[in-house]
């Protein structure tokens, strides 16, 4: 039995919430809220703290990792049933994020280039990653976050020093309550995607800091959040960034450093590529890591060949043109991601509210020897 | 008298396979015959036939092989008493030859190591190590005295290994002499050397190197139980072993390092790795290594830290260079010209003006090129090689230019990259550099930048899979250890540097206070 | 072994199987630094580029590149763009130009579709510099070399940012701002209007968008007036002055730096803007060689160039306000600081700017007075 640090955990989660909603959250934040978008951002620390308080507390009354506790709360059939359900999410999950990642590239950089190439060479890296084992899936996010983080970070740090335009942010909390309502779900959805932590909880050394892990990653989020939406405010202003597809991706192309370091977006878009390989790996790795324990399977290594032919199909039928594909994003997977991710654990909660604590001895063992690998 | 008449030698005629696992035999004349036909063909063994100077005289043989031994150290201090000295034993005593051989052992050889042996396998053994082997008529076991000296090249400093500051001595080829280099840096007992014996032909000796308490003990006995597992006719440098040892074999990830510097070496023994030697090669095997050390010089432990901190980011930078420059501009001029200031776009569009190949297909030439002239230069005599590194660098360099055959900022970044990939302190890295460029190239040939970052992740993704005897390859990046990496990146002050980098089961991670040493 | 030898078969099949669909060899495109659109009489568009010859270098490491400049009509922007191909063996490579230059005509008749293409087209970048041919066509204008500057794609953006720094007249502007201002309320955009004197390129005027279509342009002082209130760079500039002794002589002074400020505020229910000004100036040159630098005249200088700039800036409100197009930026200004009030003027908003009065307050200072401190005397 391998063990993950509290880093790695840091940095699975992040990379489950944060690659993408870095593309789609600003934007629907703007139009939500326009100039207070920014505000919702902020917002989201504390629908963020009570999904993750919901979230510690089902650890805590269960004995087992996420699918299985399913099952042990809801009985055999029904705890079956929302495995296998969970399973086609994450599938859905990966494959959106995919799909939305590849329409990207094409729309901005290479026009040309089939789509079913960038699936199938995205495939290939998150196969190779699964076939190692969560162990060195950790690694990679471990890898994957030292270098995207600070880069994400900076990059629109510069946005905002080089269009430094407070006067866009104005008027201040001009804004209905509907709306920032709207906006602070829109940002706040996407932290459902931390629900991995039900299973990956059980792979750390000492449950007590998973708080604090789960604490830092909501921090992490919003400050990223926080960063993207004010640089794209600043840089583009409203009206612009409601014409644009992706209005993160306008204000890179803005950026102009120094005279001479100029439209890096494809560098951007290389080190978000690295993200992006996280958030489609990781919800893949998990529906093969409920599959294999859902059906009681020896491993789950050898389910990442078929299901990377789940994903590529998905994400090919997701959405016939971009505007569907919007469409989806805009609609149909915040709902499902909220059903899904946010609901149903919820549900979960309220029923565990009435169940006593388990056995301490079957949580985890957090034995000394993992304590030192972290 | 009762030997000396020659009595016609049994015939022998058991394989000589089975010839070696047997005993001594009492009878000297025996034994002889046995070592005859064992020693068939040896024109260098020496078989020197005496009589003990006992009363009555006893017919005695020493064994050696020419070359092996001092041979001043045999006559002076083997032959010499056993042919003079009287107190032997004489009749009056009436000694049987075990007592007699205890006393030529303790009473009359001035030889420092002297041991008793029984049989013929050994006795092969140790001559053919340097020993010389002692038989005397009667007794059933024969003595070994320690006489081994021979040729061997002087302490030099490492050629491949170079510093300014620091100790210059380097490792040689005689194993002992090494283990006296190692012991006079650690003078402690925790330091142990442990002796093994690997090929069946070579017999050759092999030592494992470590200091106890700081290595892991579960490491050492798995590196102990892979080296046993070994089934090799002969082993003729550390790389023989590696190829068995090592967690991932298939991989051009190489998961150890070497080290001609005793310094160097004990620096790592004193993180708790291990080192392994063969008798015949001064490369010194250490494992586990991870692939970030290949950033570390042995000479930034030598100076300023502050110095030696910016020397390793420099290092670090020549890595990413030599791995991704190639790439990264064949990336920006096929697929991101967007990314070139427009000066510069024109400039670089001018002298592209008539090159006849894709920009992918000329970095890959003239790569390839590079490779080649580095390679041919490794190999040629001295006398040859400024000439052909004369006309490589013309050619290459100025007349495909002139002939409009490559670009040239093409040269330049290849030039570039050749220097930056001299830069890696350690071979090995240099290697895997080298060829995971090719790899590069080909991606960021197909889909440009984006393509060097797929590479880029499966790169990661594969080195992130990889451990060295347990320790994840990427160490203290890759499960992230902020202590370990401040002297990854940067060389930390020793002052600073109060502990050990930590290896799973290591018992004693302290190297300043608490309970410093093994 | 045998997946190995798979994995092999794929790796080494993947190059001759891929085709590098976006493979754009350097060989094969042709530098663009300028680009131009104009609406020709037939009502098509006319796309002019200028692109670059690049020449290999000669011994001594100098190039002299030449521009030839290529134009195409079309019945859209993009076809006329796509039409270089019938004539150009190369790839025209959109994506290095400096200067988009707005053919005159086109102004008049109607932006929309040129901006479509330079908003949703990936090629040109949104920080092209932007400038409308005034009696002119962009052709011309491209194909005008300049002196010392082979193309004058390039010229045109650095002859705009050196003159906002050097001598303070017109505002640069770029794709990126000009299409801000065009999609947002209650800002109008302006572009630099280039023309040709003499065969040669001139910044001449600043035209006045409002709408989808050019209105009108203000004068090199109305243009000065513009960039106080909207500059991007917030140093440099002159200012001439009558000198205070005796107004015909003259008076230089440069702009340290300024900033400028317009804000709304209510007066007995009637809406005003307030304009502050605050330079940093410096005594730079003047015409005879009376003593000025004492604290009294430099007072009186202070005065005299707040006066100055208070013309130049109530001029170019003047003008914008005749022209009725917002180019100030008062409704956006509005919007932010006073949201409510927006809303109630938003929908008529365009009756209602030219009757908005403002309150111009400038404070100047001279910091410093360059390399002499006493005026020199003849004797």
């Amino acid at each position: 039995m391998f063990r993950i640090s509290h880093f790695q955990l840091y940095c699975i989660l992040l990379l489950l919430v944060g690659p993408v909603a870095f593309l789609e959250t600003p934007n629907i934040l703007i139009i939500h809220l326009g100039c207070n978008a920014w505000l919702a951002a902020i917002g989201t620390i504390v629908p963020g703290i009570l999904l993750a308080a919901m979230f510690q507390y089902i650890i805590k009354k269960s004995s087992q990792p996420f699918p299985l506790l399913l099952e042990e709360h809801l009985g055999k059939i029904l705890g079956k049933f929302l495995g296998f359900l969970y399973i086609l999410a994450f599938l859905l999950a990966s494959s959106f994020t995919l799909r939305l990642f590849v329409d990207f590239i094409v729309t901005n950089v290479l026009p040309q280039t089939p789509i079913s190439v960038f699936i199938g060479v995205l495939l290939l890296v998150g196969f190779v990653a699964i076939k190692s084992g969560l162990e060195n899936l950790a690694r990679c996010c471990e890898l994957v976050t030292l270098l995207g983080l600070p880069f994400a970070f900076l990059i629109f740090l510069a946005a905002i020093i080089e269009n430094w335009n407070p006067g866009n942010l104005l008027p201040f909390a001009y804004m209905d309550l509907t709306s920032f309502s709207l906006g602070l779900l829109s940002c706040s959805y996407v932290l459902g995607k931390m629900l991995p932590i039900l299973s990956l909880a059980f792979f750390c050394p000492r449950q007590e800091k998973i708080r604090q892990v789960m604490f830092l990653v909501i921090s992490t989020y919003v400050a990223l959040m926080l960063a993207t939406t004010l640089a794209t405010l600043m840089t583009l202003d409203i009206s612009m960034s409601n014409i644009a597809t992706f209005p993160t991706f306008s204000t890179i192309r803005l950026l102009h450093i120094a005279d001479f370091i100029q439209n890096i977006d494809i560098v951007f878009i290389g080190i978000w590529i690295m993200g992006v390989f996280g958030s489609v790996t990781i919800p893949w790795f998990m529906a093969c890591y409920t599959a294999q324990q859902l059906f009681a399977l020896k491993d789950y290594r050898f389910l990442a060949a078929p299901s990377s032919l789940i994903i590529g199909v998905f994400s090919i039928l997701m959405g016939k043109n971009i505007l569907e594909l919007l469409a989806v994003s805009m609609h149909i997977i915040p709902l499902l991601y909220s059903f899904v991710f946010i609901l149903l654990p919820f549900l979960l909660f309220l029923l565990t509210l009435f169940k006593p604590y388990p056995e301490s001895a079957t949580l985890a063992e957090p034995g000394s020897k993992a304590e030192s690998s972290a | 008298m009762r030997f000396i008449k020659s009595k016609k030698p049994e015939k022998i005629d058991i394989p000589p396979g089975e010839l070696v696992e047997q005993a001594l035999s009492p009878v000297l004349q025996d034994n002889r015959e046995k070592l005859r036909i064992l020693l068939a063909g040896c024109s260098d063994v020496v078989m020197r036939d005496f009589m003990l100077a006992s009363h009555p005289p006893t017919p005695g043989l020493l064994l050696y092989f020419d070359g092996l031994v001092d041979k001043e150290q045999v006559a002076l201090h083997l032959l010499q008493p056993l042919l003079t000295e009287q107190n032997t034993g004489d009749s009056s005593e009436n000694l049987s030859p075990d007592e007699m051989l205890k006393r030529v052992q303790y009473r009359i050889l001035s030889i420092s190591e002297v041991k008793t042996l029984s049989n013929i396998e050994e006795l092969l053994h140790h001559i053919s190590s340097g020993d010389t082997v002692l038989l005397i008529d009667g007794c059933s076991s024969g003595l070994v005295a320690g006489t081994r000296s021979w040729q061997s090249r002087a302490i030099q400093t490492p050629e491949n290994e170079i510093t300014i500051y620091g100790p210059k001595e380097g490792l040689s080829e005689t194993l002992r002499f090494n283990t006296a280099l190692l012991r006079r840096r650690i003078k402690s007992t925790n330091f142990k050397i442990e002796n093994m014996v690997i090929g069946k032909l070579s017999k050759t000796d092999v030592a494992l190197f470590y200091i106890e308490h700081i290595a892991p003990r579960p490491m050492v006995e798995e590196l102990k139980k892979r080296l046993e597992a070994i089934d090799i006719d002969a082993v003729l440098d550390p790389r023989y072993l590696v190829e068995f040892v090592a967690d991932e074999k298939r991989s051009i990830f190489t998961q150890e390092q070497y080290t001609e510097k005793p310094d160097r070496l004990c620096g790592y023994l004193l993180e708790g790795r291990i080192a392994v030697m063969v008798d015949g090669s001064p490369m010194a095997l250490i494992v586990p290594v991870s692939f970030l050390e290949y950033l570390i010089s042995p000479e930034d432990y030598y100076i300023n830290y502050i110095a030696a901190s910016l020397f390793r980011l420099l290092r670090l930078g020549a890595f990413a260079i030599a791995l991704l420059l190639p790439s990264l501009y064949v990336a920006v001029i096929t697929y991101h010209h967007e990314m070139v200031p427009t000066p510069l776009l024109l400039t670089l569009a001018a002298t592209r003006q008539g090159v006849p190949f894709p920009a992918f297909v000329e970095a890959l030439l003239l790569d390839l090129t590079f490779e080649l002239l580095r390679e041919a230069g490794l190999r040629l005599p001295r006398a040859v090689g400024p000439a052909v590194s004369i006309v490589g660098a013309l050619i290459i360099g100025d007349a495909a230019v002139r002939a409009g055959l490559v670009s040239t900022p093409m040269v330049v970044i290849i030039a570039a990259t050749g220097i930056a990939s001299f830069a890696s302190p350690s071979y090995n890295a240099g290697i895997i550099i080298r060829i995971a460029r090719f790899a590069f190239l080909i991606a960021s040939g197909l889909l440009g930048f984006l393509g060097i970052m797929i590479a880029l992740i499966l790169l990661f993704v594969r080195m992130a899979s990889l451990s060295s005897l347990g320790l994840p390859y990427l160490a203290p990046l890759a499960p992230f250890n902020w202590q370990q990496l401040g002297d990854i990146f940067i060389r930390r002050p020793w002052f600073e540097n109060r502990k050990r980098p930590y290896l799973e089961g290591m018992e004693n991670q302290w190297r300043q206070g608490k309970s410093t040493g093994g | 072994m045998p997946r190995r030898l798979l994995l092999f078969i794929v790796i080494f099949l993947l190059p001759s199987c891929s085709a590098c669909w976006d493979i754009r060899e350097l060989n094969n495109s042709a530098v663009c630094t300028g680009a131009g659109v104009e609406l020709s009489r037939e009502g098509k568009f006319i796309f002019s580029g200028q692109m670059v010859k690049p020449s290999a270098p000669s011994e001594s490491g100098t190039q002299t590149s030449t521009a030839v400049v290529l134009s195409a009509s079309g019945s859209g922007v993009a076809d006329a763009a796509r039409r270089f191909m019938l004539s150009l063996s190369r790839f025209p490579e959109w994506s290095s130009i400096s200067t988009f230059v707005i053919g005159e005509e086109l102004a008049r008749e109607d932006l929309a579709l040129l901006v479509d293409f330079l908003l949703r087209n990936r090629n040109p970048r949104p920080t092209v510099n932007l400038v409308l041919s005034r009696g002119c066509t962009p052709e011309e204008v491209l194909s005008l070399p300049m002196p010392l500057s082979p193309y004058s794609g390039k010229g045109l953006e650095t002859i705009l940012d050196l003159q906002e720094k050097q001598l303070g007249i017109y505002v640069p502007t770029n794709v990126h701002e000009f299409i801000h201002k065009l999609t947002t309320a209650g800002i109008e955009p302006v572009v630099p209007q280039v023309s040709i004197e003499e065969k040669k390129l001139f910044i001449s005027g600043t035209a006045v968008f409002k709408g989808r279509r050019i209105v009108g342009s203000l004068n090199e002082t109305e243009s000065r007036g513009y960039r106080w209130m909207n500059a991007r760079s917030f140093n440099g500039g002159i200012i001439d002055l009558g000198s205070p002794q005796n107004p015909s002589e003259l008076v230089s002074l440069e702009v340290k730096q300024f900033t400028g400020k317009t804000t709304p505020k209510l007066e007995q229910d009637q809406l005003k803007m307030k304009v502050t000004i605050r330079a940093e100036l410096v005594f730079y040159e003047k015409s005879k060689s009376g003593e000025l630098l004492t604290l009294s005249w430099k007072e009186e200088m202070e005065r005299l160039a707040a006066q100055k700039i208070k013309q130049e800036i109530s001029a170019c409100i003047k003008k914008s306000q005749l022209l009725g197009s917002d180019i100030l930026g008062w409704g956006y200004i509005l919007q932010k600081h006073e949201p409510q009030l927006w809303e109630s003027f938003s929908a008529n908003w365009d009756d209602f700017f030219p009757t908005i009065e403002s309150d111009i307050e400038v404070e100047t200072l001279i910091v410093n007075s360059m390399l002499s401190q006493k005026s020199f005397r003849f004797r």
